[in-house]
């Protein structure tokens, strides 16, 4: 029988976890970031060889469902670690989980970095060496900042998106929020009540994150546009 | 002091310019005209290495390098001698106009914060945008933009201006205010090579125009000679042509 006093008494367990949610978020998508923005670079200059793999790389993770990654990397890891004599049967499952949302996010982030950069009118690179700066000193103070507020959005998705896929976690053994619902489920029985509670975090955390990146978005806008996209003009010319 | 000698350039196939020589000295007002596709756009950004000449040599102020094995380093301080004012602005969208023109003293010329505000704040006092320092390229017009182009340019003292038809963007009315600046650029004594249609500007301000077709010059003189007395045929069809198109558009 579903009851809403079951939901109530296993909020406090659920939420206990979500400290480890949160970590399946935040490194996979800092070390995403860093990684994608070697992977776009790389691809941008057109570094022979490389380019070629990375893109190999990005399709591959593009064209197989995450879970896939996760269970490749879970059971394919160790075997290959193996051969180099590291011995990775022992180690937390997390760890796997880390790399393998790390390689999937970070081939959609690259994605996203160099659609960006390629975005930012040519311009602006022309007007930064006008000026006698370098071309490493305009990418990182004219066209980087100007890409970021445009890849803002996508980042936003991946991010919200990542969140929500942290959800798969359990099935390589991680306790998060969903590993604790579904051993609450099995231990007390009550099937329903710990998702319940699971997806009013999730429901939570996503509308919270949604108006943190809106936020972001106006604060980044350079005076161009308010929140619903119509240019703001202080002064008629 | 500026020289290009015998620059060639093409995209794929297209021969943009072809041999083209040209020469301005310090404080000079040097107005490039010639009809479209005539490679006067090429030519000025061959000088800063927006664009990459094929041969040829360029020498700026104590600097003489050949466009065939310029080095990178080479290309870097040519830049830092060279102003740049585009046709379409290219205001460092990110920045307001404070900001457009500081960026460069600071991360260039290494001044400090402090120094750099200051002299970015008289430069566009210069350009007569004082009240418009917080603003983003976004919420200026074409004409102011392009005078903070001109106040970015300016603010870095480089040895010569290079002005890439820096009013064809703008409306009628905007041009004025923009040629105004541009003519104070030229009485400060600021070294100028303009690529421009405004016959009025050339007329007025030039030291010396030169006349450009097919990738060479077909002709240089003062305005006078110019304007007056072309002595070669190509020059003259194109002057009776651009006069002919202003009076009609002056509903002449």
């Amino acid at each position: 029988m579903f009851s809403w006093k079951y939901v109530a008494d296993y909020f406090p367990d659920i939420i206990s976890k979500f400290p480890v949610t949160l970590e399946l978020v935040l490194v996979p998508f800092a070390a995403s970031f860093l990684l994608g923005f070697v992977i776009a670079a790389a691809r941008l200059k057109k570094i022979p060889v490389l380019e070629q793999f990375l893109t190999v790389y990005v399709s591959y993770v593009r064209c197989t469902p995450v879970i896939t990654q996760m269970f490749v990397v879970y059971f394919g890891l160790p075997v290959f670690l193996e051969k180099f004599g590291i011995d990775a049967n022992g180690w937390n499952p997390v760890i796997f989980v880390f790399a393998a949302y790390s390689i999937n996010i970070s081939a959609f982030l690259s994605e996203t970095i160099r659609s960006s950069i390629l975005a930012v009118p040519a311009g602006q690179l022309e007007a930064g060496y006008a000026v006698g700066m370098t071309g490493f000193q305009t990418m990182r103070d004219i066209v980087v900042p100007q890409a970021l507020k445009i890849s803002l959005p996508m980042l936003g998705n991946l991010f919200i998106g990542l969140f929500q896929a942290t959800a798969l976690a359990y099935m390589v053994n991680v306790i998060d929020m969903i590993g604790k619902a579904r051993n609450i489920a099995v231990s007390r029985g009550h099937l329903l009540e710990g998702y319940i509670c699971c997806a009013i975090v999730f429901a939570i955390i996503s509308l919270a994150l949604e108006l943190l990146f809106g936020y972001v978005n106006k604060r980044l806008a350079f005076g161009q546009k308010d929140e619903y996209g119509r240019r703001q003009r202080t002064e008629a010319v | 002091m500026i020289e290009i000698k015998n620059i060639y350039k093409s995209f794929d196939k297209l021969k943009v310019l072809t041999g083209a020589s040209i020469k301005v000295e310090p404080h000079q007002v040097v107005v490039v005209l010639g009809p479209s596709g005539s490679g006067k756009t090429t030519m000025l950004r061959c000088i800063n290495f927006l664009e990459r000449a094929d041969s040829g040599e360029l020498t700026v102020g104590d600097m003489t390098v050949d466009f065939a094995k310029v080095k990178k380093k080479e290309i870097h301080e040519i830049r830092k001698k060279v102003g740049f004012v585009f046709q379409n602005y290219n205001l460092f969208a990110n920045k307001t106009a404070l900001q457009n023109v500081m960026h460069g003293l600071i991360v260039v010329k290494k001044m400090s914060k402090e120094e750099a505000r200051k002299k970015a704040e008289d430069a566009l006092a210069w350009v007569r945008l004082s009240d418009k320092v917080d603003y983003y390229p976004s919420q200026l017009s074409g004409g102011q933009q392009q005078r903070v182009g001109i106040a970015r340019a300016i603010a870095l003292e480089p040895e010569i201006i290079l002005f890439d038809e820096p009013t064809s963007a703008l409306d009628p009315e905007l041009i004025e205010e923009t040629l105004e600046v541009m003519k104070n650029v030229a009485k400060r004594g600021i070294t100028m090579l303009v690529v421009t249609h405004e016959l009025s500007f050339a007329q007025d301000i030039a030291d010396k125009v030169i006349f450009m077709d097919g990738g060479v010059v077909i002709e240089e003189g003062t305005p006078d000679e110019i304007f007056n007395n072309p002595k070669e045929e190509r020059t003259k069809q194109f002057l009776s042509r651009i006069i002919a198109a202003k009076s009609f558009d002056a509903g002449k």
